[in-house]
């Protein structure tokens, strides 16, 4: 049997990460139970995201994502039969469609193992070389990755989402050491030269292998998917050198700094984080209250995200919607409510930012996107 | 049958899409983020300590005419009254305060400028008129957890800490947070302000650690070493020696330099310590758990006596006025009537019930008495020679300490009870 080309191994991986979200999501269980806990939490540009989230039942998730993976399935399947392409990309852009639609229902869907397939999606369909153009923006995330480890948190070990059995004495060399590899190591991925490529898709294959016990099966999953094009070619220099790649280069960087501009610790503060697809590894540690005030009686409810995911429980995103969502339980009576927000990195001994916004529910200063509105201390 | 898909124009489409959507979300939609040479935030936690949490100001506190737990930063002071106890009788009762968890002291009632203000285990900070109508409420995070801890009153603040480990300072007038401060997991034991300074014990899981505050802006000003585990006691200070003395349920007394918070000296007692220490005459005196009342030099934290008085206690002491005797309470529902010179016991009294609370000393007239529980649900008026001159009926046991003003007493009572101030009825 003859080898799918490049650009249609990409497309398959890609399906077969939609098989994987499937198999993820509960077969779309998960997705019913998230957004049924309250508040719903939306993505700071769908601020009306319950009004979706209500017609949502666990029949409807469930059968949506039957069909949805009926649809994988088929596309993966006439990629790997080489027949009928064009009805394999349908498939593709139907099931994209379809995970970012449930994805928006709720900013807890934000998590990079998602954000990373849909961006690969997007270039696979816009390049004229989709094979080149989706291994050039791996290894451009890869690198983006790396950089952005670089900080107390990652290197101290303190960000990782759950404990490893490997000692901190190891643990601390090994984490500089993968920061190395993404840096450094990720651009040999490219290489047309087998023993390089293979070198580099071993390290790799290694670090997603131990993640494992610490990210959990989907994201390493994900990713070998990812990289299982890259043992069959690399790329070539040509392709490096043209126009196409240097857009991608300069796109990904132009994203990579929006959340510098817009606040200055964008993996504490979140300001525009989901534009770098989430790739800061902060440990974030926040305190909110919401305070319900009349001249009769004071109300202080501690808000305390604690089972949320890390990259997201401190995001204005989700600080907004438990606003909002307050705003809504109080509507009608009367009080005032005021909200209180402290942050600081796991690392840092101390709360480093702390905001208050006074009477926030009836000029909506919570922006999703940044905290400020402030009062200063 | 064979889509014809161009992939091309729709791949550019949607790039180009999300990377215009992107911006315009940022820049356009929330203008506020292209101020972004101005830093959209503030505050630099105080550094001083990394054991405290967030801290938020909003204005500061009024720290004038500050009335607080037991009255005095000794915590030994005798209330001269101005009208005879004899006549008071019951003036106002209010509802439930406490559902009584825990075994520990409720908190206490401060009064000052008309405002009665009392918290209690059910995570409510109340202030009620002089009249007994309810003011106004401040219901904490956490509210399980409770306030366990008693208020300071100013004429225009009110600070309290409650069991989820935050301090607060409200303004009275306009009900607004002036201040408030994460200090640890929880705060049971009662502050105090001097020459504005606040000092607060405070409570990890597994220790402790005192606390001191700015008291107008609540900014950090030092954090003592861990003092042992957990501290429910609450601190005396001495202006004169500069020194500041609490227990811990290590069964330690320690005394802290009130400038710096450094540890001066510890003294090991028998059992935890969860009286708050009373300052007479250069000695610092406590009750432990162990069931002995202890003496001990405020300079040099070396034992002058210890007593047995039959029972543990956390009832702290109340010296008479004319500073001779010592009224303290023990769990086998006794009162113990002491010498403070010879550390003998004079007199005992027993009154049915485990003593949780304190008494405090009162004068009229050149008379010393004092005010303490007599039964399970009763308080009494006691001359200094522990006799009973009268009882009002409470309905519900004292677990804290009485406030009394120059011609009331006020309680807060464990479940069902509620606050209550005896007094002339006019």
């Amino acid at each position: 049997m003859k080898l799918p080309s490049q650009k249609n191994l990409f497309g398959a991986a890609l399906l077969a990460t939609h098989i994987l979200t499937w198999y993820f999501w509960g077969f779309g269980a998960h997705i019913y139970s998230t957004i049924s806990q309250k508040p719903q939490l939306c993505w700071p540009f769908l601020q009306s995201c319950e009004a979706f989230g209500q017609i949502v039942s666990p029949g409807l998730a469930v059968g949506y994502f039957a069909v949805y993976f009926v649809i994988a399935s088929i596309g993966l399947l006439l990629f790997g039969l080489q027949r009928n392409v064009g009805l394999a990309h349908l498939c593709l852009v139907l099931v994209t469609v379809m995970k970012l639609a449930a994805m928006l229902l709720d900013f807890r869907f934000m998590g990079n193992y998602h954000l990373i397939p849909l961006l690969l999606t997007v270039v696979y369909f816009f390049s004229r070389n989709p094979a080149s153009a989706v291994k050039l923006t791996i290894v451009l995330l890869y690198i983006y990755a790396g950089l952005l480890k670089f900080d107390l948190d990652w290197l101290s070990g303190v960000s990782l989402v759950t404990r490893t059995f490997v000692p901190i004495e190891i643990l601390n060399p090994l984490l500089g050491l993968v920061i190395l590899m993404e840096v450094f190591a990720s651009p040999f991925l490219l290489s047309q030269k087998r023993r390089v490529r293979f070198s580099a898709l071993s390290l790799f294959g290694l670090f997603h292998l131990f993640s494992w016990h610490i990210v959990g099966y989907f994201y390493p999953l994900v990713m070998f998917t990812l990289l299982f094009p890259f043992i069959y070619s690399g790329v070539e220099a040509s392709f490096l050198r043209s126009k196409e790649a240097i857009v991608i280069v300069i796109l990904l960087t132009t994203v990579q700094f929006i959340p510098r501009l817009v606040t200055s610790d964008p993996g504490l503060l979140g300001g525009g984080r989901w534009m770098t697809l989430s790739m800061f590894d902060v440990e974030p540690v926040c305190e909110y209250s919401v305070r319900a005030v009349s001249k009769q009686k004071s109300i202080e409810f501690s808000v305390a995200p604690l089972d949320l995911y890390p990259r997201v429980k401190c995001d204005p995103a989700t600080i907004s919607s438990y606003a909002r969502w307050y705003c809504d339980k109080f509507r009608g009576a009367d009080y005032r409510l005021d909200l209180d927000i402290a942050l600081k990195r796991m690392s840092s001994p101390t709360f480093t930012y702390a905001f208050s916004y006074r009477d926030f529910c009836s000029v909506q200063t919570v922006s999703p996107h940044v905290f400020s509105n402030y009062e200063s201390n | 049958m064979n889509f014809q898909f161009n992939v091309r124009k729709l791949g550019w489409f949607a790039f180009a899409s999300f990377f215009l959507l992107s911006l315009f979300m940022v820049f356009k939609v929330h203008p506020e983020t292209i101020l972004f040479w101005k830093k959209p935030y503030l505050l630099k936690s105080d550094p001083t300590s990394s054991l405290v949490g967030p801290y938020f100001h909003r204005t500061d506190a009024d720290v004038t005419n500050t009335k607080y737990y037991l009255g005095s930063p000794s915590r030994s002071a005798t209330v001269k009254l101005s009208s005879d106890p004899l006549q008071w009788s019951l003036v106002w009762q209010t509802e439930r305060l406490n559902q009584g968890i825990h075994d520990a002291s409720k908190s206490s009632p401060v009064v000052n400028k008309g405002g009665v203000f009392v918290g209690s285990d059910l995570g409510v900070l109340h202030e009620f008129a002089d009249s007994g109508e309810s003011v106004w409420s401040f219901v904490v995070s956490d509210v399980s957890r409770g306030i366990h801890s008693s208020p300071v009153v100013t004429s225009k603040s009110v600070f309290f800490g409650a069991y989820n480990g935050r301090f607060y300072s409200v303004d009275r007038d306009t009900k607004e947070v002036n201040w408030w401060h994460q200090l640890g997991y929880a705060i049971g034991g009662s502050p105090l302000i001097v020459d504005a300074s606040i000092f607060i014990p405070v409570e990890t899981q597994d220790n402790g650690y005192i606390v001191s505050l700015d008291a107008k802006s609540g900014k950090l000003k030092w954090v003592s070493p861990f003092l042992g585990e957990q501290i429910h006691s609450s601190p005396a200070v001495s202006a004169e020696n500069n020194l500041l003395f609490v227990g811990t349920n290590d069964s330690l007394l320690v005394s802290l330099r009130l400038e710096t918070g450094k540890l001066a000296w510890a003294y090991k007692a028998g059992g935890p310590i969860k009286s708050t220490p009373i300052l007479v005459n250069g000695s610092v005196i406590v009750t432990s758990w162990d069931g002995y009342l202890y003496r001990i030099d405020q300079l040099t934290g070396k034992l002058i006596w210890k007593v047995n008085i039959g029972g543990k206690s956390q009832s702290t002491p109340a010296v008479s006025g004319d500073q001779k005797i010592l009224l303290v309470g023990n769990s086998l529902g006794r009162w113990n009537l002491i010498s403070l010179a010879s550390g003998k016991v004079i007199r005992e009294v027993d009154v049915g019930t485990s003593v949780l609370s304190s008494a405090r000393s009162v004068s009229f007239e050149g008379d010393d008495f004092f005010l303490a529980e007599c039964s399970p649900k009763s308080f009494c008026l006691y001359s200094d020679s522990l006799e009973k001159l009268k009882e009002w009926k409470t309905g519900a046991k004292l677990t804290g300490v009485p406030w009394v003003s120059e011609d009331s007493l006020y309680l807060s009572l464990n479940s069902p009870g509620g606050a209550l101030k005896i007094g002339e009825v006019k």
